[in-house]
């Protein structure tokens, strides 16, 4: 599933130019500045601000934070999310650099659905599931809850070679998108809105987002 | 390799998912309460013997539907007198925020923005400590934004919170002066006051402005949301009220106040 998810964010993402510069991705208020990608993971914390979008979907507004930290071989992932709807949260780093915003609701329905978030935040760079040493081990499996804290450790060179195999990229980490997704499964959604895979509509959809800075 | 598991498994799953806070009721009004700390609970199960001013600890579900109270000793708080629907004028103080020259340097101020907010945090907290951080910083002063959702509005959305709050600075940008809110929780960069309410009122409606507390807690809730701005030294909705009623303006802000709300929602 870990692939599904690669690939179908692939194909979206092939729609959009990459290298954008600091001032090319808009938000729906003005300029969203992301730091520039480095060539390689490096030790320290990164930190992204997890912010709502497509919050209209329930009466309350998620936030939360990602922060990973790598010291020697060891990967520390850390994300909280505040959230009132029990259901299982997809959660991943992207390839991308920027956030989804309003204006990449290309089909209008008012809501920006996992192909259309693909578009901007790229495809899955690292799925933050059960196992973070493995592509196939820990698969589907997500933080369950309304708040919740998911902690995961891993290898840095598993975790790297993950990367690398998926994306052909090395863990860059700086600038990268966080995403989480998932709305309680009553939730009416509009037709319109894609899912993709098996995902029902209701867990793929996304709801916050964040982009890494290192820390300093 | 393992089996594949999706939507059944749970990987960390959070046993209590009744949430408890300790807060001052505002008002009861059509079904629901406010309380001061900004949450709204829905009394959809049963009613409480509960009166504006007390003080208690709630328990409400993930609907925020309340569950139970607990009356708690009523803690002292500035006394004011009874709401007026016709509240006498007064004439505010004069307060001049200052102008923010370009976007850059408002983009600047927000993210100088302290990130480390608590988890469990108040917006008055936050947006005390963020305006002040810039004040003492670069010198600028802010006012405050200070939204107000209706009960009727609350209601029709079931939305968890009846006011929101987070500074607004004043920006010329290449010659058009701005008003831009800065709410680092939940905006990714400086917005609109539009914007940012559209965050909270999702029919998008515009929210009316008004200078009376009082015309948002008594009017017939004919409004989906009020916005109120107030200079950077109101911190909460009680404040605001006071004013209206008592005439008092809030023309400073003493360190301890700064350190408090630092205290209570930040990390560090």
């Amino acid at each position: 599933m870990k692939n599904i998810i690669s690939l179908i964010l692939l194909s979206t993402s092939l729609l959009v130019s990459c290298g954008k510069d600091e001032k090319s991705s808009k938000s729906n208020s003005g300029v969203i500045r992301t730091p520039a990608l480095e060539e390689q993971a490096a030790e320290g914390s990164y930190r992204a601000i997890l912010r709502p979008f497509n919050n209209h979907l329930s009466g309350f507004l998620p936030t939360g934070v990602a922060e990973i930290k790598i010291s020697g071989d060891s990967v520390q992932v850390k994300t909280l999310l505040d959230d009132d709807a029990r259901v299982v949260h997809i959660q991943s780093i992207h390839q991308g650099t920027a956030c989804p915003t309003i204006i990449n609701d290309t089909n209008k329905d008012g809501l920006i659905d996992i192909a259309e978030a693909g578009v901007v935040s790229g495809k899955v760079f690292i799925s933050l599931d059960g196992n973070l040493n493995s592509e196939e081990e820990g698969a589907g499996l997500y933080p369950f809850g309304g708040d919740f804290t998911y902690v995961e450790n891993a290898s840095l060179s598993k975790f790297e070679s993950d990367a690398k195999a998926r994306t052909g990229q090395g863990l860059n980490l700086s600038g990268r998108v966080v995403l989480i997704h998932g709305v309680n499964g009553a939730t009416q959604l509009p037709d319109s809105v894609a899912t993709i895979g098996t995902f029902n509509r209701q867990a793929s959809i996304p709801i916050a987002c964040g982009i890494l800075k290192r820390e300093l | 390799m393992k089996k594949m598991l999706f939507f059944g498994m749970i990987l960390i799953s959070s046993l209590a998912q009744a949430e408890i806070f300790k807060s001052r009721v505002h008002s009861i009004e059509d079904g629901l309460i406010k309380f001061d700390n900004g949450r709204v609970a829905f009394l959809d199960l049963k009613s409480f013997d509960l009166s504006p001013d007390d003080y208690i600890k709630a328990e409400i579900n993930e609907q925020s539907t309340l569950l139970s109270i607990e009356k708690l000793p009523t803690q002292a708080r500035a006394n004011l007198k009874q709401l007026s629907l016709q509240p006498e004028e007064v004439t505010p103080p004069l307060f001049e925020p200052t102008i923010v020259q370009g976007m850059d340097e408002a983009w600047n101020i927000f993210n100088r923005s302290n990130p480390y907010y608590k988890r469990v945090s108040e917006c008055t907290d936050r947006a005390h400590v963020w305006a002040f951080d810039e004040f003492k910083k670069t010198g600028t002063k802010s006012k405050k934004a200070f939204v107000f959702l209706t009960a009727s509005y609350i209601n029709s959305v079931r939305f968890k919170w009846w006011f929101h709050v987070a500074p607004l600075y004043t920006v010329n940008d290449n010659g058009t002066i701005k008003e831009l809110v800065m709410d680092f929780r939940y905006s990714s960069g400086p917005q609109t006051v539009k914007e940012w309410t559209d965050q909270f009122v999702y029919t998008k409606r515009p929210c009316k402005v008004t200078t009376k507390f009082s015309e948002y807690d008594v009017n017939p809730q004919t409004e989906s949301c009020y916005l109120i701005y107030e200079s950077m030294h109101y911190k909460v909705p009680g404040e605001i009220h006071e004013q209206e009623l008592s005439g008092r303006y809030k023309t400073s802000t003493s360190e301890s106040e700064i350190k408090a709300a630092f205290r209570y929602g930040f990390q560090k």
